[in-house]
C-alpha cells in the first residue's frame, strides 16, 4: 500500500521558542531518614521560606516546583535543574510574581550568591555532542577536500533540523536511514567526478525530434502544424529559445546535425526581407531555464531565406550531457526592448493599437494603466484577441499620436516582459517567425575528450598523485591514505584505520576489478565513514585537531586548511604565553593569530551568511511574500537582506563598538531603497536629481544617530522577518526581540489559549485587543515583558516602513510602554537609546548565539558566566565586535568539548 | 531504466555491500573509544547503517523485476500563464499517478506553496495573492477569491483521485484502494493564524468514505490528529500504537 500526503501550509507562525531550561523535576532528597546532599544554609532557607514557600512548598507545589528541602544533592542533575530554574526566575525578575511581596535586597543577595557559587562548582564547562556536518558544512568540505568548487547537494537531500535557533547543534543533527542513504548516493556521485566509471565503446545512434519533441520554453515558441515557431531574439533562453526535450548526448564526440527550417510570413503580418539567422548552440541538459545563451557554446549560424522548408547539415562536437538549443538571432521582436516592435506594428495596424489600448486602459484613462504583470503571455493575448475579433472595435484613439497611444507606448517602452510575452503570440500567428520542422543528430563519427573528462583526470592526479615506477599499487594507495585521511577525517589517523580502508581497494582488485573501480569504492566509503561525517568525536579533551576543526567551521563553515592541519599535526595550535596586555593571564597566541587569519572579510563569507541568516531569521525572508499592497518585490527583499549582512560585516571587519549594532551612523543600501522604504534622503543626495543608476548603486550611506532608522532594529529585513508579509503582531515581535536581541527568552506560552481574531474592519486597535494580557494575572507575568517591546515596533509595517496609524483601526499608533526594569519609553528611538545604555544585554545575547553556533551546544550556567565576563571586559576596555569574537575563541567555553 | 543503467545500479549495490564490513569495522573501533553519551549518539549511525544494508538487499532482489512502461506524453503547456501553479499542479499529480503505477516509489509527499502569486480566473486577476487572501479578516470579497483558489486546488486533486481509481495494480485492484491519500493544512483558520481544528481529508486505502466527520474538540476525550495518523499507519501494516501525544486509532469512525 502507498502513502501520498499532501500538505498545504500557508505561512505558519514564526519559529519561536527557547524555553527556560525545561527540566523534569523529581524530588526525594530524604531517603530512609538519611540526608543525601548538602544542607541549605540558614540565610538561604530564610529567603526561601519567606518568599517562595507560599506557593512552592510540598503541599502547594505550584507549577510542580517544590523548594522546601533540607538539602540539595549537587551531584543530581534533577536538583541542579531545579535550582537553575530558581536562580534564573529570580534574576530575571519573574519571581516572586508581581502580586506577592518582593524579596528583600539582603535575602535576594544571600539566595543568589549561594546558588551561583554552588552551580558554578557543579556545572563543568563543556558537553558538546558529536556533530554531523550540516548541509552547508558538508558542501564546503567536499568543495575544498576534493577540489570540486561548484559542488552542491542535490535538491532532495534531507534538510537539517534546527535546534536552539541553529542548524549545527549536535542534538538537532540526527542521522536517520534516509540521511545515510542520501550520503551514500552523494558519495557515489562525488567518486564519479574523480574516478569516472569506464564506459562501453560508444554505439552510433540517430536521434530525431519533431516540433512536438521540443521544449515549449515559456512563450518563446508555439507549435503550428508541422512547425515550431520562434519569435523573440532575447538572450534569456526561456523567452526566446527551444531545445529537444529527450536528446542527451552520452558519449562526447563529433556528430552530424541536420535541421529543417523555414521562414514563416503571412499577408496579415509584417514582411521580413533579409535572411533569418538561426543560431545552434550546445546546451548542458542540466543548465537552468533561466540561463542566458551567452552561457552556451555556439555551434553554427544558419541563414534561413525561404518559406519552403530546407535542410541544413553540418558536423559539430557535442559533449556528454549536452543537447542543442535554437535561437532566432535577428528577430524583429526582442524582450529586452519590446517597445520597438509594438510601435512598428501599431503604426501600421490601427486595429492592433485600438485593441491594446482597450486592454491596457480599461477605464480609458491614460494615467491608469491596468496591472500588466497579470496580462502575462497567453492570458493577455486572449484578451487582446477578443478585442481584435470584435467587428465594432472602437478606433477613435487608434492613431499613434493620440494621448492614449502615447501612454501605451510609454508602457511598452518600459520593457515589461509580461506584455512582451503576449506579443510573441502575435508573431506566432501572423509572422514573421522562424520555423523549425525537424532535427536529426547522428553519431558519434569519432569520439573526443570533453573538457569535463579532462578536468576529472587533472583532479584525480591532484588528489592522489601518480604512481612511481616500481611502486606497487598497494604501497601507492597506502601512502596516499597516510596523507589524505587526516585531512578527510580532520584527525590523526591510526595505522589500523589506514589498513581497513586500504583493504577496501585491494580486496576489490583481488576480485578482478580495475584500479579505478577499487579507488571509486574506496572514496565512496571514506565519505560515509562516521569519521568524515561527524566532528567532535573524541575519547577525551579536545586536541589541536579538534580545535582547528572547531575554529575553521566556526569562521569559514569549512574544513581546516593545510596551514591548520599542519599546526594540528605538530600540536602548535594551542600553545600559550603570558598576555602582553596583562602578564598575569595566558593568551592563546597561535589560536588568536589563526582566528585573525580566518575571520570573514566580506558579507558574502559563509560564516556571515549562515550565522546572520539564522540568528536574525533573515533566512526566512524567502518564505515571506509581502502582500502586493506594499509594493515590495523580490529585488527589495534582496536589498533588505543585503543591508543587514553588509552592515554586520562592516561592524565585524572594522571592529566597531557593539553599540553600533543598535544606533550606528551608517548603513549599506541604495539611495533609492532608503528613500522609498525608509523615507529619508541621505545628506549627500539631498536636493539632487539622481540618475536611475545612481539610485540603484549599493553604497555606504551616512545617517544620523538617534533616529528611527538605522541599526538592526530599524532594518527592513528584521522587521519583515518578525511579521508575516501581511500584518504585524506585537507579541511575535516582542518575543523575537526578547530572544534574539535581549537574550531573555520568555517561557513557553500556556496551551489552550485561543487565537485572537484580528479586526480588520471594526474599530478595535491591537492594543485594545491585547489588553486582556495585562488584565489577567496569569498572562501578565510574561506579557508585561513581551507586549511593550512588541508595541514599540508597531510604527514599522510588515516591510519596515514607518507608519503612524494602525491599518483598518483608524487610530493613531500608541507605541509607548514600560520596560522590564521600569524605564518608560514612548517609541522605538527611546527603546534604542535604552538598549545603548544597557548594551551588555545585547552583547551577551549575540555572544551566546555565536557560542551556540561555534560549539554546537547551548552555553550552560558556568559558560554563560564566562561569556558575561568577556562582554564586560570588552566594554570596559572600549573594544569592538571583532575583539569580542576573538576573546570568545580564546575562552575556556570555546576550547572545551 | 536502460539495461546498462540497471547493470550499473546492480554493480553499485553489490560493490557497496561487499565493503560495508570494513567501514563498519573501523566505525566500531571509533565508537569503542568514545565516552558513553557520544557512543549513544553514534548509535544513530549504526542503526541507519543496518537499515541501509537491508534496503540494499531488497533492491537487489527486485532489480530485475519487470516494470510497466506507461504511455504518457508531457502535455504542452504554457509555463508563464498566470495560473502556473495550478497547471504545474496538474502535471505533478500526473507524475505522482505514474510513479505509483510503475511502482517507482511507495511514498510521495507533495507540498503546495501558499504564497504570493496572484491568480487569474476567466481572465480576471484576483484581488491579492493566496497568502494575502488567507488573512481575509472576514472580508466577503477576499473570502470569495480565496474560495476560488481553493476550489481550483481541490479540482486538481479530484483529477488525481480519478486517475488512481482508473489505474489498476498488477492484481487488478484499483490503485486508489491500494493507496492512502492524506490532505491537510497547518492552519485551521489562517486569518487568525489558528492551528486548531485542522481540515483533514482522507481518501483511498479501502476505508469507508463519503462522510464529513466532525468532532467536539472541547471534549476531554476528543480524538487527536495523531489518532488518525496511527489509524493510517496501522492500515499500512506498521505496528504502532502511539504517535506524539496520541495513543488510539479511529477504526470506529472508519467503520
Amino acid at each position: 500500500m502507498n502513502v501520498a500526503s499532501i500538505g498545504n501550509r500557508r505561512f505558519i507562525g514564526r519559529r519561536i521558542r527557547l524555553p527556560i531550561e525545561s527540566t523534569v523535576i523529581a524530588l526525594s532528597t530524604i531517603l530512609s531518614g538519611l540526608l543525601v546532599g548538602e544542607e541549605i544554609p540558614d540565610a538561604v532557607q530564610g529567603a526561601l521560606s519567606s518568599s517562595c514557600w507560599d506557593c512552592h512548598d510540598s503541599d502547594t507545589a505550584k507549577g510542580d516546583i517544590v523548594l522546601d528541602h533540607a538539602t540539595i544533592d549537587w551531584t543530581n542533575q534533577n536538583d541542579i535543574g531545579l535550582w537553575l530554574q530558581a536562580i534564573e526566575a529570580v534574576e530575571q525578575g519573574l519571581m516572586p510574581p508581581p502580586d506577592k511581596p518582593p524579596l528583600s535586597e539582603e535575602a535576594r543577595e544571600a539566595l543568589v550568591a549561594y546558588l551561583d557559587k554552588k552551580l558554578l562548582e557543579h556545572i563543568p564547562i563543556g558537553g558538546t555532542l558529536p556533530r554531523r556536518l550540516n548541509q552547508g558544512e558538508y558542501e564546503n568540505t567536499i568543495r575544498k577536500l576534493l577540489q570540486l568548487p561548484d559542488f552542491e547537494l542535490p535538491p532532495g537531500f534531507p534538510k537539517d533540523t534546527e535546534y536552539h535557533g541553529f542548524d549545527n547543534v549536535g542534538e538537532g543533527l540526527v542521522l536517520s536511514p534516509p540521511h545515510l542513504e542520501a550520503y551514500a548516493n552523494v558519495a557515489r556521485d562525488i567518486a564519479d567526478e574523480i574516478f569516472p566509471p569506464t564506459k562501453p565503446a560508444p554505439v552510433k545512434k540517430t536521434w530525431n525530434a519533431g516540433p512536438e519533441d521540443m521544449v515549449l520554453s515559456f512563450s518563446a515558441s508555439g507549435v503550428h502544424g508541422d512547425a515550431l515557431r520562434l519569435a523573440s531574439g532575447s538572450i534569456d533562453i526561456m523567452r526566446s529559445c527551444t531545445w529537444p526535450s529527450r536528446i542527451e548526448i552520452s558519449d562526447s564526440g563529433t556528430y552530424r546535425i541536420s535541421i529543417d527550417s523555414s521562414k514563416f510570413l503571412s499577408a496579415e503580418g509584417r514582411p521580413f526581407e533579409e535572411a533569418m539567422i538561426l543560431e545552434v548552440y550546445a546546451r548542458a541538459v542540466t543548465a537552468s531555464e533561466r540561463s542566458s545563451v551567452r552561457n552556451f557554446r555556439l555551434l553554427k549560424e544558419i541563414e534561413v531565406t525561404d518559406e519552403e522548408s530546407k535542410t541544413t547539415t553540418f558536423d559539430a562536437d557535442l559533449y556528454e550531457g549536452e543537447t542543442v538549443l535554437f535561437r532566432w538571432k535577428n528577430a524583429e521582436m526582442n524582450h529586452d526592448k519590446p517597445g520597438e516592435a509594438f510601435e512598428l506594428i501599431a503604426k501600421e495596424d490601427p486595429r492592433f493599437l485600438a485593441a491594446w489600448i482597450n486592454v491596457i486602459f480599461p477605464n480609458g484613462d491614460p494615467k491608469k494603466p491596468t496591472n500588466t504583470a497579470v496580462l502575462r503571455g497567453r492570458n493577455g493575448w486572449n484578451l487582446v484577441s477578443e478585442q481584435l475579433a470584435d467587428p465594432e472595435l472602437d478606433l477613435t484613439h487608434a492613431s499613434p499620436d493620440s494621448e492614449l497611444a502615447r501612454a501605451f507606448f510609454n508602457v511598452t517602452a518600459k520593457g515589461k516582459t509580461s506584455i512582451a510575452d503576449c506579443l510573441c503570440y502575435y508573431y506566432h500567428t501572423r509572422g514573421p517567425a522562424l520555423e523549425i520542422h525537424n532535427l536529426t543528430i547522428e553519431g558519434p563519427s569519432k569520439t573526443v575528450e570533453s573538457p569535463t573528462d579532462r578536468k576529472r583526470k587533472e583532479r584525480q592526479l591532484r588528489i592522489t598523485g601518480s604512481i612511481q615506477d616500481g611502486q606497487s599499487r598497494e604501497d601507492f594507495v597506502r601512502n596516499m591514505l597516510v596523507k589524505f585521511l587526516p585531512r578527510a577525517f580532520r584527525k590523526s589517523v591510526s595505522d589500523e584505520t589506514i589498513e581497513s580502508y586500504l583493504a577496501i581497494a585491494t580486496r576489490h582488485w583481488d576480485q578482478g576489478h580495475t584500479y579505478e573501480e577499487g579507488m571509486h569504492l574506496l572514496f565512496r566509503n571514506i565519505l560515509i565513514s562516521p569519521r568524515f561525517l561527524y566532528r567532535c568525536l573524541d575519547p577525551g579533551e579536545m586536541d589541536d585537531f579538534d580545535l582547528a576543526t572547531r575554529l575553521s567551521y566556526f569562521l569559514t563553515q569549512g574544513p581546516p586548511d593545510a596551514t591548520l592541519i599542519d599546526l594540528a599535526q605538530r600540536k602548535r595550535l594551542s600553545p600559550t604565553r603570558p598576555s602582553q596586555k596583562d602578564p598575569s593571564k595566558l593568551e592563546y597566541w597561535v589560536l588568536r593569530r589563526e582566528a585573525e587569519r580566518l575571520m570573514p572579510q566580506t558579507y558574502t563569507a559563509p560564516m556571515i551568511q549562515s550565522f546572520v541568516g539564522q540568528w536574525l531569521d533573515t533566512d526566512s525572508l524567502d518564505g515571506i511574500m509581502p502582500d502586493p499592497k506594499f509594493n515590495f518585490d523580490q529585488s527589495s527583499i534582496d536589498l533588505a537582506e543585503y543591508e543587514t549582512k553588509r552592515f554586520f560585516a562592516e561592524i565585524l571587519t572594522r571592529n566597531l563598538p557593539m553599540t553600533d549594532f543598535i544606533d550606528p551612523n551608517f548603513t549599506f543600501s541604495s539611495i533609492g531603497f532608503v528613500q522609498r522604504n525608509y523615507g529619508f534622503t541621505p545628506p549627500g543626495a539631498q536636493g539632487k536629481k539622481l540618475s536611475a543608476a545612481a539610485n540603484r548603486k549599493l553604497q555606504r550611506l551616512e545617517i544620523e544617530r538617534g533616529g528611527r532608522y538605522g541599526g538592526l532594529l530599524g532594518q527592513s529585513s528584521i522587521l519583515m522577518a518578525t511579521a508575516n508579509g501581511v500584518d504585524t503582531q506585537p507579541v511575535i515581535r516582542g518575543v523575537w526581540m526578547l530572544e534574539n536581541i535581549l537574550g531573555m527568552p520568555p517561557p513557553e506560552p500556556p496551551k489552550n489559549v485561543p487565537a485572537l481574531t484580528p479586526d480588520t474592519q471594526g474599530s478595535t486597535t491591537p492594543r485594545e485587543l491585547l489588553s486582556a494580557h495585562t488584565a489577567d494575572a496569569a498572562c501578565a507575568g510574561c506579557h508585561k515583558h513581551i507586549d511593550p517591546i512588541g508595541f514599540v515596533f508597531e510604527n514599522y509595517d510588515p516591510v519596515g516602513r514607518w507608519r503612524t496609524e494602525w491599518p483598518g483601526a483608524n487610530a493613531k499608533i500608541d507605541a509607548s510602554g514600560v520596560l522590564p526594569d521600569g524605564t518608560e519609553i514612548k517609541d522605538a528611538t527611546e527603546f534604542k537609546a535604552w538598549l545603548v545604555d544597557n548594551i551588555d544585554l545585547f552583547s551577551e545575547c549575540i555572544a551566546e548565539k555565536l557560542m551556540i553556533y561555534a560549539t554546537g551546544r547551548v552555553p550552560n550556567y558556568a559558560e554563560k558566566i564566562e561569556i558575561a565576563e568577556i562582554v564586560r571586559s570588552n566594554r570596559e576596555n572600549e573594544e569592538g565586535f571583532r575583539d569580542l569574537i576573538l576573546a570568545l575563541i580564546e575562552s575556556q567555553t570555546f576550547r572545551s568539548r | 531504466m536502460s539495461k546498462a543503467d540497471r547493470a550499473r545500479t546492480e554493480y553499485m549495490l553489490r560493490s557497496g555491500q561487499s565493503s560495508l564490513d570494513l567501514v563498519l569495522e573501523d566505525a566500531m573501533r571509533l565508537q569503542k573509544s568514545l565516552p558513553g553519551r557520544d557512543r549513544a549518539k553514534l548509535d544513530e549511525y549504526f542503526e541507519s547503517f543496518r537499515a541501509v544494508e537491508k534496503r540494499m538487499e531488497r533492491q537487489l532482489e527486485t532489480i530485475n523485476d519487470p516494470v510497466p512502461e506507461p504511455d504518457y506524453k508531457l502535455p504542452s503547456y504554457d509555463p508563464i500563464t498566470p495560473n502556473l501553479q495550478i497547471e504545474a499542479e496538474e502535471i505533478m499529480y500526473d507524475l505522482m499517478a505514474l510513479a505509483l503505477e510503475t511502482d517507482s516509489t511507495r511514498v510521495i509527499s507533495l507540498f503546495l506553496h501558499g504564497l504570493g502569486q496572484v491568480f487569474s480566473f476567466d481572465g480576471k486577476p484576483l484581488g491579492s495573492g493566496y497568502h494575502g487572501l488567507s488573512h481575509h479578516g472576514n472580508n466577503p470579497a477576499m473570502i470569495r477569491d480565496l474560495i476560488a483558489i481553493e476550489t481550483a486546488h481541490i479540482h486538481c486533486f479530484a483529477g488525481f483521485l480519478k486517475q488512481l481509481q482508473e489505474k489498476k495494480n498488477p492484481e487488478g485492484k484499483s490503485l486508489l484502494d491500494d493507496t492512502i491519500i492524506l490532505v491537510g493544512t497547518g492552519m485551521g483558520d489562517a486569518s487568525r493564524h489558528s492551528n486548531r481544528n485542522l481540515p483533514t481529508l482522507v481518501a483511498g486505502g479501502d476505508f469507508k468514505h463519503g462522510s464529513h466527520v466532525a468532532f467536539d474538540a472541547g471534549k476531554s476525550d476528543a480524538p487527536l490528529l495523531g489518532d488518525l495518523f496511527i489509524t493510517l499507519a496501522q492500515r499500512l501494516g506498521v505496528e504502532v500504537d502511539s504517535f506524539s501525544n496520541a495513543s488510539r486509532n479511529l477504526n470506529q469512525v472508519f467503520g
